[in-house]
């Protein structure tokens, strides 16, 4: 039993690693190589800030605003001249990030390994269905599953994200209409960088912070959104959890198959499947 | 097994493993005889095929074996008839024998490679020569002989990774290896009387051959093994295992883990307190880095090291203090055995007092380094393995100057302890 709550707490925090990479990807169809690289900087922003202030809330709260403005200086720079050129360009460009990123950070923080703790509040564990679980990895799907929500809110309900989804689907007749498609934009892969961002804050306590997180995680994330339909953020949570469940159990009964389990996933997917699990014509959200 | 060579003669040469765990001739004995087959063994090294031998027998099949150095004719000639005395005949000749030298034509001299072509060439003509007479007699038998890969495209890779009796001239180890850290790490085991020891184990050769010896030699001691698990390299979830582990009776953790995965697993073992209730132990699972990246779960995890800032003597003390002088910080486990190698080579090539690559390299095979950083070493010239004595130690607490996590010696292993003899 105590497998599905590990399964769930793996899906949930895969949701939250992937969340950032599947916005950017469905509203703006940029593929965000540097996906991985982002989610390192939030993790050291957060040591770093946690180290100083002592608080591991500011940590996130830095995270997601440093990788926030990055994300928007960077859409402003350097993407927005790359719409309309091939998507190779945009591979390019992200893939140049993460050379960049990955230097800034070994030029700041060295190459070691860094700690962030669980914070006081979160540190402990329950014992529940015969297991000790960690409270932080409770937190982690509980925090996954608000941030799931206010993101389907935002897209679904909200003003913003109507145009959003607007400026998806044909951006000049937004434009046409008098509305910032640029400014659109720029917001969309702001947010998709903060949520980046978050995800390194929040996974930093459970991983060991360091220069290898960007490229570790990357294919998880694309794992997860190729199931789930390519930037579809309902199919993101369905095949995070997917994937989430799988790996746990794998763990259980073997091991050394658990990433051939996951890769067959994928592989069964994109035979079958190969618009993704939860594709739906005509819906981008 | 089907049975599929069931009365069948089968001669393998090379039957025996080289090192430990196994081999290919040592595998395909061993499996010719799950097959039904007699099979007739040899070896340069009696006691490697008599270790074949013994698996065979004991899984209840038919093996005879016999010391042969197959670039003789003589010898090969008396092995042929041998099998054919014993078993009656010979089925299926496996030229299994093969060795490499590595260096490109113009390093390599005439005589290794007449060696090598003696070794790899010459032993089938003179095995294929002596068998096929008796084939002829029956009228059928297979000749099986096995070649590289790299006969047929660049491997890539050269065969200088790790040092093997009759591996490369030209590499050498000047630190620890694998299998005696997992000496230090058995006898901690037993000095620690652990009785259930459940392993985690990256799943690549190196630390499964690890794991294989740890557990037979654990085994035989009486521990018993409460489970096993092998998770890939880069592992980046280790809670379904730890609860696996939690949730056992083992008193013991073996970890025969590498790099970030030591560090993701004792991380996130330590949100569940699982060192409270088992002892955490492996051959390299810790040093300052790795516990800076742990935090303060590392505390109490033991593991065998490969060179250590406290280590106490003349020549490590101004080494450490050169080192600090310069990065204002101890030197790391890498940096030591860095020094120690690079040092104790420049040092050796500096005393030949000549520019001639082929002298250094003899030089080197048989120096012994008295003042080493960590203690007197010795350069083994038959499998260019330095033999030294073994830290193991566990993660305390430090004081400044000390960081705040860091590794304390609690035993120094003779080398008598951790190496056998050269197998040559």
């Amino acid at each position: 039993m105590s497998t599905i709550v590990i399964g769930l707490s793996l899906g949930m925090l895969l949701f939250l690693l992937a969340a950032g990479l599947t916005l950017i990807f469905g509203m703006l169809g940029v593929i965000n190589f540097a996906h991985g690289a982002i989610y390192m900087l939030g993790a050291y922003v957060s040591f770093e800030v946690g180290k100083q202030t002592g608080s591991f809330l500011m940590g996130v709260i830095a995270a997601i605003t440093i990788t926030g403005v990055l994300g928007a200086a960077v859409e402003k720079l350097s993407l927005r001249p790359l719409y309309e050129r091939p998507h190779f360009y945009q591979l390019i460009l992200t893939f140049g990030l993460i050379l960049v990123l990955s230097d800034v950070v070994r030029y700041i923080w060295g190459s070691g390994y860094q700690e962030v703790s669980i914070p006081p509040l979160w540190n402990g564990t329950v014992d529940m269905l015969g297991s000790t679980i960690p409270v932080y990895r409770l937190f982690v799907i509980g925090l996954g599953v608000v941030v799931s929500t206010l993101l389907y809110l935002f897209l679904e309900k909200s003003t913003f994200g109507m145009l959003v989804r607007a400026a998806s689907s044909d951006a000049e007749m937004v434009r046409i209409l008098g509305l910032p498609v640029g400014t659109i934009r720029m917001a969309v892969f702001s947010i998709g960088c903060a949520l980046s961002g978050l995800a390194g804050a929040i996974a930093a306590p459970l991983f060991p912070v360091e220069l290898g997180m960007a490229t570790n995680t990357i294919i998880d994330c694309f794992i997860v959104v190729i199931l789930g339909g390519l930037g579809n953020i309902r199919g993101a949570i369905a095949a995070s959890l997917m994937v989430g469940m799988v790996r746990a159990l794998g763990y259980v009964y073997m091991p050394s198959w658990v990433d051939i389990l996951t890769f067959s996933l994928l592989i069964l997917t994109l035979l079958t499947r190969p618009q993704g699990l939860f594709f739906r014509a005509a819906r981008s959200a | 097994m089907t049975k599929r060579l069931e009365g069948k003669v089968a001669l393998v040469t090379g039957c025996g493993a080289s090192g430990p765990g196994w081999g290919n001739g040592k595998a395909m004995a061993v499996l010719f005889a799950r097959e039904g087959a007699k099979v007739h063994g040899c070896d340069i090294q009696e006691s490697a095929a008599l270790e074949t031998q013994s698996i065979v027998q004991e899984e209840g099949g038919v093996m005879s074996v016999t010391a042969c150095d197959v670039t003789q004719p003589d010898e090969v000639e008396k092995l042929i008839k041998k099998c054919v005395d014993i078993h009656g005949g010979i089925d299926i000749l496996v030229n299994n024998v093969g060795t490499a030298r590595v260096g490109g034509v113009v390093e390599q001299s005439l005589e290794e490679w007449r060696q090598v072509f003696d070794i790899n060439l010459t032993s089938m003509f003179l095995a294929a020569k002596h068998a096929i007479p008796y084939m002829l007699k029956q009228g059928k038998g297979s000749i099986i002989n096995i070649g590289s890969v790299a006969g047929v495209r660049d491997s890539g890779v050269p065969y200088v990774s790790y040092t093997v009796p009759g591996g490369s001239r030209y590499t050498f180890r000047t630190s620890n290896t694998l299998d005696m850290e997992n000496r230090m790490a058995l006898s901690y085991m037993q000095d620690k009387k652990l009785k259930k020891i459940y392993a985690v184990t990256a799943d690549y050769q190196a630390t499964r051959d690890g794991w294989e010896w740890f557990k037979k030699n654990a085994t035989s001691s009486g521990a018993q093994i409460a489970g096993e698990d092998y998770t890939p390299l880069g592992n980046r979830d280790f809670s379904s295992v730890v609860d696996k582990i939690a949730k056992s009776d083992a008193d013991g953790v073996f970890l025969a883990l590498t790099g970030s995965d030591v560090v993701t697993f004792l991380k996130q073992a330590g949100q569940v307190n699982l060192s409270k209730s088992k002892v955490i132990f492996g051959p390299v699972v810790a040093d300052e880095t790795m516990a800076a990246g742990v935090g303060p779960s590392a505390l109490g995890v033991n593991s065998g090291m490969r060179y250590h800032y406290t280590i106490n003597n003349a020549a490590n003390r101004k080494f450490v203090e050169a080192y600090q002088k310069k990065f204002n910080v101890f030197p790391p486990m890498a940096a030591g055995e860095a020094y120690d190698g690079m040092s104790w080579w420049l040092d050796t090539v500096e005393k030949t007092g000549v520019w001639d690559k082929e002298k250094w390299v003899d030089a080197f095979a048989n120096s012994v380094r008295e003042n080493s950083v960590e203690g007197k070493k010795t350069m083994r010239a038959c499998d260019r393995q330095a033999l030294q004595v073994g830290y193991w130690g566990e993660v305390v607490q430090g004081t400044p100057p000390a960081p705040a996590l860091t590794m304390k010696i609690t035993q120094v292993f003779p080398e008598n302890k951790l190496f056998t003899d050269c197998k040559q």
